[in-house]
Parts: structure tokens; sequence; C-alpha cells
């Protein structure tokens, strides 16, 4: 099942997903999987960190209030960082975050818990498209 | 005294005059000689004459009453306004003793003795003494006179002026009274008041002040503000003050602190006004100074509560926002998972959907729960029902309802508890929360693969139960209000952290109403915390409880079940729930329709919501217990109330049992189980 219609072939979209909350981690992870994309998650900033450098994910779907590093502190270090630049998507459970926070850290597109399944997929494929 | 100022060049005047009288009488008596004088010597005399009239005039128009008194033929001669004063027709002859009749006679004795001064030093003399008038009038004069000598250098006579001074005296007297009183209120004033002449020095100070500054009001009399001992920025205050008050004369005010004897700090405000003399120059500054400490702290009370108020009410903001947050939090996982379900066929993927689905229902059931918990801290309503409970028992549930949290994480949890048994009086449920809570936060709040302990020691007539992680740690200003409500541990000092303030907040309560305390420390950001609660054990073991689990229930027979909720699909998961342990159930969505169906058919029990659109669900059950069938039918409250007067309302609608929403599967099975025992219906 892969309708992500991106350049890369499935095996090469990759996706980090980043959440404290671990069922919603593991459940995202495998609903893109499910849907074509090669996944892995971490459960705090500095875990993400580490597999950002591995892993080289084009896409990465981070919280936001995370125990220790916040998504915005996230966000921060990985624009800072001198490993290939991801598009980077925040899932917030706050109605009231306002977009230019999220853009002022350093990410490209803001997504608010709970999303559908069509709206986060939709979501990554403008970030792969816009990756290309 | 001023009055004597005041007339002393008038009398001196008076005296010239008399003596220029005294003259022209002897010239006077000359001139009863015959007439052989030139004409220079008449025009002369003329002039004289004119001149002297003219003073007289001058000297009865000042009020002034003139004398001679003749000692050699003890005869007194008074001018018209003497006798006009000493209240005699014009022309009376008087003798000195006459003179003497008029003195008031406690004034007889200093007249008769400045008299006799004067006679014996061939000097002067001036006194003011009282004239008593044949009417009872009393006035106030004011007497001079110089001693005559004839050629033998004895006294030839006295001669002299009176001046009537009873109106200013009066005036005097009312001024020294009005002064008296403003002395005599000012000491009663809890103000300090006070006056300063044009040289800055103090003519008057209430006793007040010495309460207030140790120093009693004689102290600051005469001497400048400069001199008073005031911290040098003080006094340049009040000298830019009272420079200012005598300058432009317009009242000023100021506020200072002053440390009063005690070493109380006091806070004042001081009123400076001018006072003007007749021309309308400030002749002296009145300076009030009032306390306001008790106002100022009062003041400063209400600055603090509006402050306090303003926190509260950022943090329940905060908490609003923060709540949403959570809210949102477990519902992103249902979400995602109830999709899986949806598009995967693959039983462990379903499972572990489902597994998710639990999992965070019951973290949403935790967070309302917690809400309901607000309400009853802020109304003091938590109350805490007291049995023998062991210990060990209390540990080992909090522990099992935190372990999928911990086994999520992949943390470990070590736990050291002394073999004998520890009872404690207190209500179980509330402290496994206490535990619970701790746990919770202990897991949460620490990474993925640490290690948490609990440590329990008996210490004296207390247990100690100490919680220690590996986390985040706190700030010594986190430690300060960590137990406050809704405040989150923030250890970034950017983004909360999450949770919703109300866990620790619970914590000290619970365990404060079981008799015992919470406190905790930390050794700094990313040191980990620890929480260590004691509480009160019971010195006797308590007999063993029996913890009755819903498994050790006896199998029970198929029954038919009524449920009632407007939400259709609660009460059609509910009925498909209740089918799918093996009974029969039928759902309805009005009260109207439950209550209709009760009539026509036999139920074994029914699960009522209570906020139905059409009859209230307490309406449902009394119709029920109306009918010959629903007198006995077990009727279970399933509703998303749960405080203590949604639970007092209930039983008063004679509901068999009150569950709040989200109905638990252990909890359906025990209900279920009960009435098919028979244990839940009415006799």
């Amino acid at each position: 099942m892969n309708d992500t219609g991106a350049a890369w072939s499935s095996e090469q979209q990759r996706v980090l997903v980043v959440d404290d909350n671990i069922d919603a981690a593991e459940m995202l992870q495998m609903l893109l999987e499910m849907h074509g994309y090669t996944v892995r998650v971490a459960h705090s900033g500095n875990a993400a960190l580490a597999i950002h450098a591995q892993f080289a994910p084009q896409v990465i779907c981070s919280d936001l209030n995370m125990p220790g590093m916040s998504g915005y502190e996230f966000a921060h270090a990985v624009r800072a960082s001198s490993h290939p630049q991801p598009r980077l998507i925040a899932m917030t459970g706050e109605g009231h975050t306002a977009d230019r926070d999220t853009v002022a850290a350093g990410f490209d597109q803001r997504i608010v818990k709970p999303f559908s399944l069509d709206d986060m997929l939709a979501c990554i494929r403008s970030m792969f498209a816009r990756s290309t | 005294m001023q009055w004597v100022k005041l007339i002393a060049p008038v009398i001196r005047l008076a005296i010239g005059a008399a003596l220029a009288r005294l003259a022209l009488g002897s010239r006077g008596r000359r001139e009863a000689l015959p007439a052989n004088s030139d004409t220079t010597s008449a025009e002369r005399r003329l002039e004289l004459a004119n001149r002297l009239e003219a003073l007289k005039h001058v000297i009865e128009s000042a009020g002034i009453g003139t004398y001679f008194w003749d000692l050699t033929q003890d005869i007194v001669r008074w001018s018209d306004h003497h006798y006009t004063i000493f209240g005699w027709p014009t022309g009376t002859p008087v003798t000195h003793a006459m003179f003497r009749q008029r003195i008031h006679p406690d004034d007889l004795a200093d007249v008769d003795a400045a008299i006799n001064r004067a006679l014996a030093s061939r000097g002067d003399y001036k006194l003011r003494f009282r004239v008593c008038l044949d009417d009872g009038t009393i006035r106030y004069v004011c007497g001079s006179g110089r001693v005559e000598l004839g050629a033998d250098r004895h006294p030839i006579g006295i001669n002299g002026a009176v001046v009537d001074v009873t109106e200013a005296t009066q005036a005097q007297d009312i001024v020294r009274q009005r002064e008296h009183d403003l002395a005599a209120i000012a000491m009663h004033l809890p103000d300090i008041i006070s006056r300063f002449d044009r040289e800055y020095c103090c003519v008057f100070m209430s006793t007040r002040v010495e309460a207030l500054t140790g120093k009693p009001a004689e102290f600051y009399i005469g001497k400048k503000y400069t001199e008073f001992g005031m911290p040098s920025a003080l006094a340049a205050r009040w000298g830019a003050v009272l420079d200012n008050v005598l300058r432009n004369g317009l009242g000023r005010e100021f506020d200072f602190n002053h440390i009063d004897p005690t070493g109380k700090e006091r806070f004042f405000i001081a009123r400076c006004l001018p006072s003007f003399d007749l021309n309308g120059r400030v002749e002296s500054v009145l300076a009030v100074c009032s306390d306001h400490t008790e106002r100022e702290r009062d003041a400063r009370q209400v600055r603090e509560d509006g402050a306090a108020l303003q926190r509260a009410d950022l943090r329940k903001n905060e908490y609003l926002a923060t709540l949403a947050h959570e809210l949102r939090g477990p519902l992103a996982p249902i979400s995602s998972a109830a999709q899986l379900i949806r598009f995967t066929t693959d039983r462990q993927v379903r499972d572990k959907a489902r597994e998710v689905i639990e999992r965070q229902v019951t973290q949403l059931s935790k967070l309302v729960n917690d809400l309901m918990e607000v309400g009853r801290i802020s109304s003091g309503k938590l109350e805490i029902d007291r049995k023998p409970v062991a210990l060990r028992q209390v540990i080992e549930q909090a522990i099992e309802s935190t372990q999928p949290l911990l086994d999520a994480k992949k943390q470990t949890l070590a736990c050291a508890m002394p073999s004998a048994p520890i009872w404690l009086n207190g209500d179980e449920l509330r402290l496994v929360q206490i535990f619970n809570n701790l746990l919770t936060n202990a897991s949460k709040y620490s990474p993925a693969g640490s290690s948490v302990s609990i440590d329990i020691r008996i210490d004296g007539g207390a247990a100690t139960v100490q919680v220690c992680d590996q986390g985040i740690g706190l700030s010594a200003a986190s430690i300060e209000d960590i137990f406050d409500l809704f405040v989150q541990v923030h250890a970034t000092g950017v983004h909360a952290q999450g949770g919703l303030g109300i866990g620790l907040s619970l914590v000290k309560q619970l365990v404060e109403l079981h008799g015992g305390k919470v406190s905790v420390s930390s050794d700094g950001i990313n040191k980990g915390s620890c929480f260590t609660v004691a509480l009160p054990c019971m010195e006797d073991a308590a007999p063993v409880l029996e913890h009755v689990s819903s498994t050790q229930l006896p199998p029970s027979r198929p029954l038919t079940v009524l449920v009632v909720d407007d939400n259709v699909d609660g009460a059609a998961t509910l009925a498909l729930l209740i089918e799918a342990i093996g009974h029969q159930a039928v759902a309805v969505f009005t009260g109207l329709d439950a209550v209709a169906l009760a009539a026509e058919r036999q139920f074994d029990m029914a699960f009522i919501d209570l906020g139905l659109p059409d009859i209230s669900g307490v309406q449902v059950a009394l119709r029920i217990r109306n009918t010959p069938t629903g007198r006995k039918l077990p009727l279970i409250a399933l509703t998303g109330l749960g405080r203590d007067e949604d639970r007092y309302l209930t039983r008063a609608a004679q509901f068999d049992e009150h569950v709040t929403k989200p109905l638990h599967l252990d909890d359906l099975l025990r209900i279920i189980q009960q009435v098919a025992a028979g244990a839940g219906r009415r006799e």
C-alpha cells in the first residue's frame, strides 16, 4: 500500500515520530508503516536527535510538550545540526499554539491532536513533495 | 509679655505728655499772676497750649489715662480718660486710698509693693492689675509711673499713665485657652501635631510623639528639625517641605517611614499647613503626622491578595490550556488505534490497538477523576473513610496500577519493605491514590530505562515511604510550590511538562488528612527527586481484611438488562458488552421509553444514565420504583457526575449503585455477578 506519490521509493521515505506518549508514537508508526513509510520512533528529544543523525529522515513528526527537551528545543537543535535538514511537523495538543511559535522554532507545519489519518498523511505527503 | 511691649512706647509718650501738662500747669498758675509778660511770651504760651491740647487728644484717642499723685497732699489728679477707666465721674476728687479701693483684692498687694519699690528706689514701676467697678465689671489695666523728686531729692509725687488692656487681655486669654484646648486635643489624638516657626524651630509638639520616638515632647521644643535626630535623608525632606510652605504659603503633604522604639516600622503621612499673621505673612507651619501603619498594612494586604488572585487566575488559565492538551494527548493514540483496527485484519495489530485504547481510556478516566478531585480539594469536601489497612497491600495495589506505565518505558522498580506487617488507620482507596500518584510522577518524569525505588521504613510511630526516581529533578524554586494546586514542573523553564498540576496537591491533602506529612528533595535539575511520605502507624495488628476480586465471585446466571442512555453509541456498546459476556440487553434512548418498557417487561437490572433529554434518570428511577415490577429492580446510575452531592441524589432516588462513566469491565462483571447472586436486589 504505497500511495505516497513521492519521488522516493517506499523504503527511501523515512519518517521519524517523536512523542513521549509511547502509545501515540507506536500507533502512528504502525499507521504510517501500513502506508509504506519507513518509520522510527523516539520518546524524547535527546533520543530523537541521536536517531536523526543515523536514520536521516526526510520528515520528522514531533510532539511539542515532552519531559526534558521540549519539541521546540528539539526543532532548534535539528535546525542547528550539520545533518541533512528534514521537514518538521509539530504535533500539538494545544489548540492555541501559535503558528509563529512553531515556525520560529523551525517547524514547517503544525497539526493539532487528535488528527485524522487522512490529515496526517496529507501533511506528510506535502512535506515529501516540498522536499523534492 | 506681648501687651507690655506694645503699650510701653505709648506709656512713655503719655508720661511725657503728663510732664508737659505739669509744666503747663505751673505756668498756668503763673498765668494767674498779673499780666505783665510781653507778646512773645503770650504767643509762646498759646502755642504750647495748642500743642498740649493736641497731645491730650492723641493720648485719649489711644485709650491712655494719665495721673499725678501729689504725695505732699495725697491728692491724685487724673485725666478725663483715667476717670473713665476707673468708672468715676470726671472731676471726682480722688485720693490714693480711693484708688486702692478700686484695685482687685488679689492684685492689691502687688500694686502696693510695686509703688513702694519705686518710691524706695526713686525709680519707675510698671505692672498689670485688675480694676473692679461698682457694677461688678473687671477691667485689666497696665499701670506705670515715675517717682518725681523735690529739690531735696525726696519723692514729692508720682506721675504716670494707665492703659485699659481688657480687650487685649481677654483676647490673649482666649488664645491661651485655645492653645490649651489644642494641646489637650493633640494629646488624645493618634497623630503627632507640631508647629514650626520661621526659624524652623519647633514651638509646639504633642505628647503623642513620645510613644513613637521615645523622646518627650519637651525634647523637641525650641529645637530645629535638624536637631531631632532624624536620618539625614528624612531631615532633608522635612527641610524642603517646611521651606516650601513658609515661602509659598501653600500646604504640602508627604509620607515617610519611621522605626519606633520597639523596632517596629511605622508609616506616616505628614500634612504641613501654613499659619498666617495679621499681615498675611506665614508666621509658622502646623505639621500633622498621621500614623497610617495599619491602613498601609491593610492596603499592602489587599495588594498582596490581589496579586495572589492574579497568580491563581494565571494558574487557572494555564490549567485550562493544559487540560485541553492533556485530553487531546490520549485522544490522539485512541484515534490512531481506531483507524488501525479499521485498516487491518492482522490479529496482533488489532490486539495492540485495543490495548492502546484501553490504556488511554484509563488515562482519560484518571484525568477526569483528577478534575473531580479539584472540586473536592477547593471546597474542602475531601473526606476519608478510616479502617485498618495493611501498608503492604496499599503499596502493592499502587505498584500494580503503575506497572503498565513503568513497563512501557522499560523502567525498573525496586521495592524495599520490612517483613513485619505495618498497619495504618486510613482510607485504603485514598492511600493507594497517594502512592499511585507518586509512582506515576516518578515514571512520567524519568527517562526510559531508568529505575524507580520505593523504600519503606518504620521510624518511631510512623511509617515512612520514600519514592525516588532518576528523572528531571526539581530546582530549588520548584520545591517551594510543587505541592500547590495547578503547579507543574518546568524543567526547562520554557514549557510545561504536561499533567494537570493536581496530583501532588492531592497527595499532600490526602497525606495530611491521614495525619501524615509529605516532603520532597532533589539535588537539582536532571538529578532525580525523592518524595517522602510519613504516616502514623497503628500499634496493634489489625484483623486480616478480605479482598474479594471479581475473579473470586461465583459465575452468574444469564440476566436481562435494561440500558438507558441518550448517547446512542454509549447505550449500544454497553448492550453489546453485556451480551458479549453472556447476558441479554435491551437499549433505549429516552427516559419515558425506559419507564414504559420497564412496566411491560421483566428485567433483572437496569443501567440508567442521569442526564436524559426528556425526564432525568432520577425521575426514571422514581417512576420505575412506583411500578409493581420495578419496586425491587436493581437500578444502577451510570453517569458522568461523580460529586458527593450527585451520589447523595441517586441514593435518595433509590438507586442501588452509582457508577461513573466510563464503566470498566471489572465493575460491570462485579455488578452483574452481585445481581445474579441476589446481592443487588432490594428487599
